[in-house]
């Protein structure tokens, strides 16, 4: 049976007179009334703490939830939200193309910013770094190991290493009576410098180099002679390195001209090997060969780490 | 092995050379002469494999460098470089060029020994280096004097402006040596080291 509920004078109530909320029936702490689709009342379940009553729509209940993005109000293309120093909300001014949002610290709003032109700091801790496209070292150099000579690449594309170890020398004066039965003329000499990068040649007294580092060294030689007589079955010309000797076998002799020879060579030169040059010929009933000097790089030896 | 059994000697200047460039010349020749045994070791392994793989007769090759450095040696068909020398035609003279350098230098007066109770090397390590050069004492002299005239040039290209520059100096040495000591003997001398 139906409740029927009464004023204090006696009189029934009807549905559209007023009921207190102390008439109300007890419910649950939160919860809130609404009606289902039937007209009955219903209610709206407790929500969390921070949601908003969000309305469901004809038919479906409201609920409380968090706000969606449809739900906020209508604002500026590009803008961001934040809160200022009163904890009001407010927003973030569109920024221009390319630039970051910057904090600006507490009690100040982020902005848009250029970002900072700074580069790179390091690259010390990426192991297999790799580039998009050229590295341009401008005017700068390549170096290692925290030095400060290397390698510079010119705009032309020219690759210079000033301190890369190289040498050259000569001998401008004659030699007389150095070689001919055999004796070798060891070292040769070549007592004029004409450059030595590094400090790793010795004009004297031995005219010899010493590998700063270990690698593959170009060094070659040259020589004229003078003296020979067809007594000369043949001449060798040798660089002596530390490792290994580098011969070239010349032919007879021949009494018309003077000869000038050469040898070449990529040597295996551990840190500290030497070289030098020697010279030998051999069938002369004497030493009677004598090295032609002169101001030219005829009589030379020179050297360059190339691996 | 022992080498320079009694020891090497330097002049002061010599010695003072060495210290430009390095803190500890002892150390220094030692780590140059371990490093090249190493070079030498790792290089006559790579000659020798191609013929060790294509020797029937060796069946396996031992895991280690050393070992495997050792069985080369021992075969009947390797040759230390002062054997292939002998056997060439001409024969390959035996180097001086690096002792008559050193010997070259008069060395009375105040002077300084390296490794006054010789270089002990252990064989390996020497049998290395011999394997492709033709003495070891020869070697350390070119090593020496080597490090020696670098850094004397070193020196003095470093000194030469700086003592052009000096109001205070009115001549210099006209000898490397001389300008050596004056270089030396200045208060804002450092070395590289």
């Amino acid at each position: 049976m139906p409740w029927k509920f009464f004023n204090a004078s006696g009189s029934q109530l009807t549905a559209t007179d007023n009921v207190t909320v102390a008439a109300l029936a007890d419910g649950t702490d939160g919860e809130l009334i609404t009606w289902d689709t039937a007209g009955a009342p219903a209610t709206v379940a407790v929500g969390t703490s921070g949601h908003v009553l969000t309305s469901g729509g004809t038919g479906v209940a409201p609920t409380f939830s968090t706000i969606a993005v449809s739900s906020l109000a209508n604002g500026t293309d590009g803008e961001l939200i934040t809160w200022n120093a009163s904890g009001a909300p407010a927003t973030v001014a569109v920024g221009t193309i390319n630039h970051v949002l910057t904090s600006g610290g507490t009690g100040v709003a982020p902005t848009f910013q250029a970002a900072a032109a700074a580069g790179i700091a390091s690259v010390v801790a990426d192991t297999s770094p790799e580039l998009g496209g050229n590295l341009d070292m401008q005017a700068n150099l390549l170096v290692g190991n925290g030095g400060s000579t290397g390698i510079a690449i010119s705009v032309d594309g020219e690759v210079t290493m000033a301190a890369q170890p190289a040498f050259a020398a000569h001998q401008q004066a004659n030699v007389l009576n150095v070689t001919g039965a055999g004796t070798p003329y060891s070292p040769v000499l070549f007592p004029s410098q004409v450059y030595d990068v590094g400090g790793d040649w010795a004009e004297s007294p031995g005219s010899t180099f010493t590998a700063p580092v270990t690698g593959k060294y170009v060094l070659t030689s040259s020589v004229r002679i003078w003296g020979q007589t067809t007594a000369m079955t043949y001449g060798l010309i040798s660089l002596v390195t530390s490792n290994r000797i580098w011969n070239v076998y010349t032919s007879t002799g021949d009494v018309s001209v003077t000869s000038g020879w050469f040898i070449s060579a990529v040597a295996d030169m551990d840190a500290t090997d030497t070289c030098y040059v020697t010279l030998n010929v051999f069938g002369e009933s004497g030493d009677t060969i004598d090295i032609a000097g002169s101001m030219s790089m005829s009589i030379s030896f020179s050297g360059v780490l190339v691996a | 092995m022992i080498i320079f059994p009694t020891g090497i000697a330097l002049t002061a200047n010599e010695n003072s050379i060495l210290l430009h460039m390095v803190p500890d010349a002892e150390t220094w020749l030692s780590n140059a002469i371990t490093e090249k045994a190493r070079l030498r070791r790792d290089a006559l392994i790579q000659e020798w494999r191609p013929t060790l793989y294509a020797d029937a007769s060796v069946t396996e090759l031992p895991a280690d460098n050393h070992e495997l450095c050792a069985l080369i040696m021992a075969r009947a068909d390797y040759k230390t470089r002062l054997q292939q020398d002998a056997e060439t035609d001409p024969v390959e003279s035996t180097s001086t060029v690096n002792k008559d350098t050193y010997d070259g230098v008069t060395r009375s007066g105040s002077t300084v020994t390296l490794f006054g109770s010789g270089i002990n090397l252990p064989d390996l390590t020497g049998n290395c280096i011999l394997a492709y050069v033709q003495n070891l004492e020869e070697w350390v002299y070119g090593a020496l004097m080597g490090q020696i005239n670098r850094g004397k040039k070193k020196m003095i290209a470093k000194y030469h402006p700086i003592i052009m520059a000096d109001a205070s100096v009115i001549t210099m040495p006209a000898t490397e040596d001389g300008l050596i000591t004056m270089i030396l003997a200045r208060a804002d001398y450092k070395s590289l080291a």
